[in-house]
Protein backbone atom coordinates (compact mmCIF):
# COMPACT_ATOMS: atom_id res chain seq x y z
CA UNK A 1 0.00 0.00 0.00
CA UNK A 2 2.66 2.39 1.01
CA UNK A 3 4.49 1.76 -2.65
CA UNK A 4 1.38 2.32 -4.27
CA UNK A 5 1.48 5.80 -2.88
CA UNK A 6 4.69 6.50 -3.12
CA UNK A 7 4.20 5.51 -7.05
CA UNK A 8 0.74 7.75 -7.28
CA UNK A 9 2.86 10.55 -6.04
CA UNK A 10 5.90 10.39 -8.01
CA UNK A 11 3.16 9.92 -11.29
CA UNK A 12 1.80 12.82 -9.87
CA UNK A 13 4.52 14.66 -9.20
CA UNK A 14 6.29 14.26 -12.99
CA UNK A 15 2.38 15.01 -14.29
CA UNK A 16 2.84 18.08 -12.58
CA UNK A 17 6.10 18.68 -13.42
CA UNK A 18 5.87 17.63 -17.05
CA UNK A 19 3.62 20.75 -18.66
CA UNK A 20 6.21 23.07 -16.66
CA UNK A 21 9.08 21.57 -18.49
CA UNK A 22 7.99 21.14 -22.11
CA UNK A 23 6.79 24.94 -21.88
CA UNK A 24 10.26 25.79 -20.98
CA UNK A 25 11.36 23.32 -23.72
CA UNK A 26 9.09 24.86 -26.57
CA UNK A 27 9.64 28.79 -24.81
CA UNK A 28 13.55 29.15 -24.22
CA UNK A 29 14.63 31.50 -26.63
CA UNK A 30 17.44 30.07 -28.74
CA UNK A 31 19.27 32.69 -30.49
CA UNK A 32 22.79 33.52 -30.87
CA UNK A 33 23.16 36.37 -27.96
CA UNK A 34 26.67 37.52 -28.93
CA UNK A 35 25.03 38.45 -32.43
CA UNK A 36 22.36 40.69 -30.69
CA UNK A 37 25.02 42.34 -27.77
CA UNK A 38 28.49 42.72 -29.80
CA UNK A 39 28.95 46.31 -29.21
CA UNK A 40 31.36 45.82 -32.17
CA UNK A 41 28.12 46.29 -34.44
CA UNK A 42 27.56 50.16 -34.34
CA UNK A 43 26.67 51.86 -30.96
CA UNK A 44 26.71 49.99 -27.53
CA UNK A 45 24.49 48.80 -24.59
CA UNK A 46 24.26 50.31 -21.59
CA UNK A 47 23.70 48.82 -18.93
CA UNK A 48 19.96 50.10 -16.99
CA UNK A 49 19.72 48.63 -14.01
CA UNK A 50 19.66 44.80 -12.87
CA UNK A 51 17.06 43.23 -10.81
CA UNK A 52 17.64 40.02 -8.31
CA UNK A 53 14.83 37.60 -8.82
CA UNK A 54 13.41 36.90 -5.21
CA UNK A 55 11.14 33.88 -5.20
CA UNK A 56 7.97 35.21 -4.45
CA UNK A 57 8.34 38.94 -6.18
CA UNK A 58 7.12 38.75 -9.76
CA UNK A 59 6.74 42.58 -10.86
CA UNK A 60 10.02 44.86 -9.96
CA UNK A 61 10.26 48.29 -11.42
CA UNK A 62 13.89 49.49 -12.79
CA UNK A 63 14.23 53.36 -12.67
CA UNK A 64 16.29 54.71 -15.79
CA UNK A 65 18.70 57.34 -14.86
CA UNK A 66 17.52 60.41 -16.64
CA UNK A 67 20.77 61.29 -17.71
CA UNK A 68 20.93 58.58 -19.57
CA UNK A 69 20.57 59.07 -23.36
CA UNK A 70 17.19 58.22 -25.08
CA UNK A 71 16.97 54.66 -26.16
CA UNK A 72 15.90 52.80 -29.69
CA UNK A 73 16.54 48.93 -28.43
CA UNK A 74 16.34 47.41 -24.83
CA UNK A 75 17.69 44.13 -24.15
CA UNK A 76 16.59 41.42 -21.41
CA UNK A 77 19.85 39.15 -20.10
CA UNK A 78 19.70 36.28 -17.15
CA UNK A 79 22.25 35.58 -15.02
CA UNK A 80 23.04 33.12 -12.47
CA UNK A 81 19.83 30.89 -13.59
CA UNK A 82 16.84 30.71 -15.26
CA UNK A 83 13.61 33.38 -15.44
CA UNK A 84 10.68 33.87 -17.26
CA UNK A 85 10.11 37.14 -19.09
CA UNK A 86 6.35 37.81 -19.14
CA UNK A 87 6.09 41.81 -19.95
CA UNK A 88 7.85 44.31 -20.44
CA UNK A 89 5.99 47.72 -19.04
CA UNK A 90 7.65 50.41 -20.35
CA UNK A 91 7.37 54.05 -19.18
CA UNK A 92 8.37 56.82 -21.19
CA UNK A 93 9.20 60.66 -20.45
CA UNK A 94 6.05 61.57 -21.74
CA UNK A 95 4.57 59.11 -19.44
CA UNK A 96 3.18 57.03 -22.14
CA UNK A 97 3.20 53.31 -21.82
CA UNK A 98 4.33 50.30 -24.19
CA UNK A 99 3.25 46.85 -22.88
CA UNK A 100 5.52 44.32 -24.71
CA UNK A 101 4.24 41.07 -23.54
CA UNK A 102 7.44 38.43 -24.22
CA UNK A 103 6.20 35.29 -22.34
CA UNK A 104 9.93 33.82 -22.63
CA UNK A 105 12.15 31.64 -20.79
CA UNK A 106 15.83 33.24 -20.82
CA UNK A 107 17.96 30.52 -19.79
CA UNK A 108 20.96 31.85 -17.76
CA UNK A 109 23.33 33.60 -19.56
CA UNK A 110 21.75 33.97 -22.59
CA UNK A 111 19.10 36.86 -23.21
CA UNK A 112 15.94 37.83 -25.40
CA UNK A 113 16.52 39.25 -28.46
CA UNK A 114 16.72 42.87 -28.05
CA UNK A 115 13.26 44.89 -28.47
CA UNK A 116 12.82 47.74 -30.85
CA UNK A 117 10.97 50.62 -28.93
CA UNK A 118 8.46 51.84 -31.15
CA UNK A 119 8.18 55.23 -32.73
CA UNK A 120 11.06 58.08 -32.21
CA UNK A 121 14.03 58.01 -30.02
CA UNK A 122 12.37 58.41 -26.91
CA UNK A 123 13.72 59.21 -23.43
CA UNK A 124 12.74 56.31 -20.98
CA UNK A 125 11.56 56.43 -17.38
CA UNK A 126 11.21 53.60 -16.03
CA UNK A 127 10.43 49.53 -16.76
CA UNK A 128 8.51 47.12 -15.25
CA UNK A 129 9.34 43.77 -15.70
CA UNK A 130 6.74 40.98 -15.32
CA UNK A 131 8.56 37.58 -14.33
CA UNK A 132 8.30 34.23 -12.88
CA UNK A 133 11.19 32.76 -11.47
CA UNK A 134 12.76 29.32 -10.77
CA UNK A 135 15.34 30.00 -8.07
CA UNK A 136 17.64 32.21 -7.84
CA UNK A 137 18.90 34.61 -10.74
CA UNK A 138 19.42 38.20 -11.69
CA UNK A 139 17.99 39.35 -14.74
CA UNK A 140 20.01 42.37 -16.39
CA UNK A 141 18.17 45.31 -18.20
CA UNK A 142 20.39 46.94 -21.28
CA UNK A 143 19.64 49.76 -23.66
CA UNK A 144 20.97 51.12 -26.76
CA UNK A 145 21.19 54.72 -27.85
CA UNK A 146 20.62 55.28 -31.98
CA UNK A 147 20.10 51.43 -32.62
CA UNK A 148 17.49 51.09 -35.58
CA UNK A 149 15.89 48.98 -37.82
CA UNK A 150 15.15 45.26 -36.92
CA UNK A 151 17.16 42.43 -35.99
CA UNK A 152 21.25 42.77 -35.91
CA UNK A 153 21.41 44.97 -38.87
CA UNK A 154 21.40 48.05 -36.51
CA UNK A 155 23.42 50.96 -37.53
CA UNK A 156 23.42 49.65 -41.19
CA UNK A 157 21.86 51.83 -44.09
CA UNK A 158 18.19 51.43 -44.31
CA UNK A 159 16.44 52.17 -47.24
CA UNK A 160 13.72 54.34 -46.60
CA UNK A 161 11.87 55.09 -50.06
CA UNK A 162 12.02 55.80 -53.24
CA UNK A 163 10.87 58.10 -55.72
CA UNK A 164 10.73 58.34 -60.21
CA UNK A 165 11.53 61.49 -60.69
CA UNK A 166 9.32 63.60 -63.45
CA UNK A 167 9.89 65.17 -66.38
CA UNK A 168 8.82 68.83 -65.48
CA UNK A 169 7.63 68.88 -61.77
CA UNK A 170 11.43 69.29 -60.93
CA UNK A 171 10.00 68.49 -57.08
CA UNK A 172 9.44 64.98 -55.50
CA UNK A 173 8.72 63.94 -51.63
CA UNK A 174 9.87 61.03 -50.21
CA UNK A 175 7.59 59.53 -47.34
CA UNK A 176 9.57 58.12 -44.49
CA UNK A 177 7.01 58.19 -41.45
CA UNK A 178 7.70 57.77 -37.92
CA UNK A 179 8.11 54.14 -37.58
CA UNK A 180 10.93 53.95 -39.57
CA UNK A 181 13.09 55.14 -36.31
CA UNK A 182 15.65 58.02 -36.15
CA UNK A 183 18.61 58.90 -38.17
CA UNK A 184 21.57 60.72 -38.25
CA UNK A 185 22.28 60.51 -41.83
CA UNK A 186 20.74 60.30 -45.19
CA UNK A 187 22.05 59.37 -48.77
CA UNK A 188 20.48 58.97 -52.06
CA UNK A 189 21.31 56.58 -54.62
CA UNK A 190 20.49 57.13 -58.26
CA UNK A 191 19.09 54.55 -60.78
CA UNK A 192 17.88 54.15 -64.39
CA UNK A 193 19.20 57.78 -65.53
CA UNK A 194 21.19 60.32 -63.64
CA UNK A 195 19.64 62.96 -61.67
CA UNK A 196 20.79 66.80 -61.33
CA UNK A 197 19.81 67.24 -57.55
CA UNK A 198 19.27 71.27 -56.54
CA UNK A 199 18.22 70.51 -52.75
CA UNK A 200 16.86 68.46 -50.21
CA UNK A 201 14.34 69.67 -47.68
CA UNK A 202 14.15 67.33 -44.64
CA UNK A 203 11.02 67.47 -42.54
CA UNK A 204 11.64 65.78 -39.12
CA UNK A 205 8.58 63.98 -37.19
CA UNK A 206 8.75 66.92 -34.77
CA UNK A 207 7.67 69.24 -37.53
CA UNK A 208 11.49 70.92 -37.64
CA UNK A 209 12.83 70.87 -41.49
CA UNK A 210 16.33 71.54 -42.69
CA UNK A 211 17.60 72.24 -46.09
CA UNK A 212 20.42 71.17 -47.90
CA UNK A 213 21.95 72.80 -50.76
CA UNK A 214 23.76 69.72 -52.58
CA UNK A 215 24.02 71.48 -56.50
CA UNK A 216 25.36 68.56 -58.00
CA UNK A 217 24.77 65.59 -60.86
CA UNK A 218 24.50 62.61 -59.15
CA UNK A 219 25.26 59.95 -62.03
CA UNK A 220 23.59 56.89 -62.92
CA UNK A 221 24.15 54.01 -60.46
CA UNK A 222 25.99 56.37 -58.12
CA UNK A 223 25.10 57.66 -54.46
CA UNK A 224 25.72 60.78 -52.68
CA UNK A 225 28.28 60.46 -49.93
CA UNK A 226 26.77 60.68 -46.73
CA UNK A 227 24.76 63.95 -45.65
CA UNK A 228 25.09 64.39 -41.58
CA UNK A 229 21.43 65.46 -40.07
CA UNK A 230 21.50 68.07 -37.90
CA UNK A 231 21.46 66.98 -33.85
CA UNK A 232 21.57 63.35 -32.70
CA UNK A 233 19.48 60.98 -34.29
CA UNK A 234 16.20 62.30 -35.81
CA UNK A 235 13.10 60.55 -36.92
CA UNK A 236 11.76 61.84 -40.48
CA UNK A 237 8.72 62.47 -41.70
CA UNK A 238 9.83 63.17 -44.98
CA UNK A 239 12.31 64.36 -47.89
CA UNK A 240 11.73 66.79 -50.26
CA UNK A 241 14.22 66.69 -53.62
CA UNK A 242 14.60 69.67 -55.33
CA UNK A 243 16.16 69.01 -58.78
CA UNK A 244 16.55 70.14 -62.61
CA UNK A 245 13.54 68.54 -64.76
CA UNK A 246 15.63 66.85 -68.15
CA UNK A 247 16.41 68.90 -70.99
CA UNK A 248 16.06 65.51 -73.15
CA UNK A 249 14.04 62.07 -72.75
CA UNK A 250 16.63 59.68 -71.56
CA UNK A 251 14.44 57.57 -69.19
CA UNK A 252 13.42 58.56 -65.47
CA UNK A 253 15.94 58.15 -62.76
CA UNK A 254 14.77 56.64 -59.63
CA UNK A 255 16.07 58.04 -56.62
CA UNK A 256 16.20 56.26 -53.72
CA UNK A 257 16.68 56.98 -49.78
CA UNK A 258 18.72 55.56 -47.27
CA UNK A 259 19.10 56.36 -43.89
CA UNK A 260 22.09 55.73 -41.22
CA UNK B 1 45.91 107.04 -62.41
CA UNK B 2 44.49 105.17 -65.51
CA UNK B 3 47.51 103.20 -65.48
CA UNK B 4 46.83 101.57 -62.37
CA UNK B 5 43.53 100.66 -63.02
CA UNK B 6 43.95 99.28 -66.57
CA UNK B 7 46.60 97.30 -64.41
CA UNK B 8 44.20 96.27 -62.26
CA UNK B 9 41.37 95.02 -64.77
CA UNK B 10 44.15 93.50 -66.80
CA UNK B 11 45.49 91.57 -63.83
CA UNK B 12 41.98 90.84 -62.70
CA UNK B 13 40.68 89.31 -66.24
CA UNK B 14 43.87 87.51 -66.84
CA UNK B 15 43.69 86.17 -63.11
CA UNK B 16 39.98 85.33 -63.35
CA UNK B 17 40.26 83.64 -67.05
CA UNK B 18 43.17 81.58 -65.55
CA UNK B 19 40.92 80.47 -62.50
CA UNK B 20 37.88 79.12 -65.11
CA UNK B 21 40.39 77.55 -67.51
CA UNK B 22 41.75 75.45 -64.55
CA UNK B 23 40.18 71.74 -64.78
CA UNK B 24 38.02 71.16 -62.31
CA UNK B 25 39.97 70.34 -59.01
CA UNK B 26 37.97 67.20 -57.93
CA UNK B 27 35.30 65.04 -59.42
CA UNK B 28 32.70 66.63 -56.81
CA UNK B 29 33.58 70.22 -58.54
CA UNK B 30 33.16 69.31 -61.81
CA UNK B 31 29.96 67.76 -61.17
CA UNK B 32 29.07 70.81 -59.25
CA UNK B 33 30.08 72.69 -62.21
CA UNK B 34 28.26 70.21 -64.84
CA UNK B 35 25.14 71.15 -62.61
CA UNK B 36 25.51 74.19 -63.15
CA UNK B 37 25.83 74.19 -66.87
CA UNK B 38 22.74 72.35 -66.80
CA UNK B 39 21.22 74.79 -65.07
CA UNK B 40 22.18 78.17 -66.86
CA UNK B 41 21.19 75.74 -70.38
CA UNK B 42 17.51 75.28 -68.80
CA UNK B 43 17.51 78.94 -68.17
CA UNK B 44 17.80 79.80 -71.73
CA UNK B 45 14.75 77.70 -72.97
CA UNK B 46 16.65 76.88 -76.27
CA UNK B 47 14.56 74.89 -78.63
CA UNK B 48 14.35 71.68 -78.37
CA UNK B 49 17.29 70.38 -80.79
CA UNK B 50 19.72 72.57 -79.15
CA UNK B 51 18.33 71.21 -75.75
CA UNK B 52 19.06 67.48 -77.10
CA UNK B 53 22.38 68.65 -78.75
CA UNK B 54 23.34 70.01 -74.95
CA UNK B 55 22.10 67.46 -73.06
CA UNK B 56 24.21 65.48 -75.15
CA UNK B 57 26.99 67.77 -73.69
CA UNK B 58 26.43 67.82 -70.48
CA UNK B 59 26.09 63.79 -70.36
CA UNK B 60 30.00 63.80 -72.07
CA UNK B 61 30.46 65.91 -69.81
CA UNK B 62 29.46 64.08 -66.22
CA UNK B 63 30.74 60.52 -67.90
CA UNK B 64 33.92 62.58 -67.59
CA UNK B 65 33.58 63.98 -63.84
CA UNK B 66 32.37 60.92 -62.83
CA UNK B 67 35.17 58.75 -64.37
CA UNK B 68 37.57 61.42 -62.27
CA UNK B 69 38.91 62.81 -66.37
CA UNK B 70 39.20 66.20 -65.22
CA UNK B 71 41.66 67.22 -67.67
CA UNK B 72 38.81 65.97 -70.42
CA UNK B 73 36.04 67.65 -68.53
CA UNK B 74 37.68 71.16 -69.03
CA UNK B 75 37.74 71.07 -72.62
CA UNK B 76 33.70 69.53 -72.70
CA UNK B 77 33.38 72.85 -69.76
CA UNK B 78 34.44 74.91 -72.59
CA UNK B 79 32.66 73.70 -75.62
CA UNK B 80 29.42 74.05 -73.30
CA UNK B 81 29.76 77.57 -72.08
CA UNK B 82 30.63 78.22 -76.20
CA UNK B 83 27.11 76.38 -76.86
CA UNK B 84 24.98 78.24 -74.29
CA UNK B 85 26.47 81.50 -74.66
CA UNK B 86 26.23 81.27 -78.17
Amino acid sequence: MKNTTRIAAIIAAMFAVLPNWAMAQRDIERFDERSFYDDRRGGSWNRIGQIVVKPRVEREIIRVNPREDAFRRVGVRAFDGDVEIIELNMRFGNNEVERVRVGRIVRAGTGLPPIDLPGRTRRLREIEVVYRPFGPARIELVGREGGFGPGPGAGRWQELGCAKVGFLEGKDVIRVGRKEGAFRAIKLSVRGNKLRLERLRVVYANGQAEDLVVRTVIPEGAETRPIDLSGRHRGIDYVELRYLPQISFGGRATVCLSGL
Amino acid sequence: MMTRFAAVALTLTLTTEAVFAAPPASKDACLEQAFSLAEKAASKKFDTEKQTKIEGMLTALETKCAADDLAGAESDIKAIEAEIGG
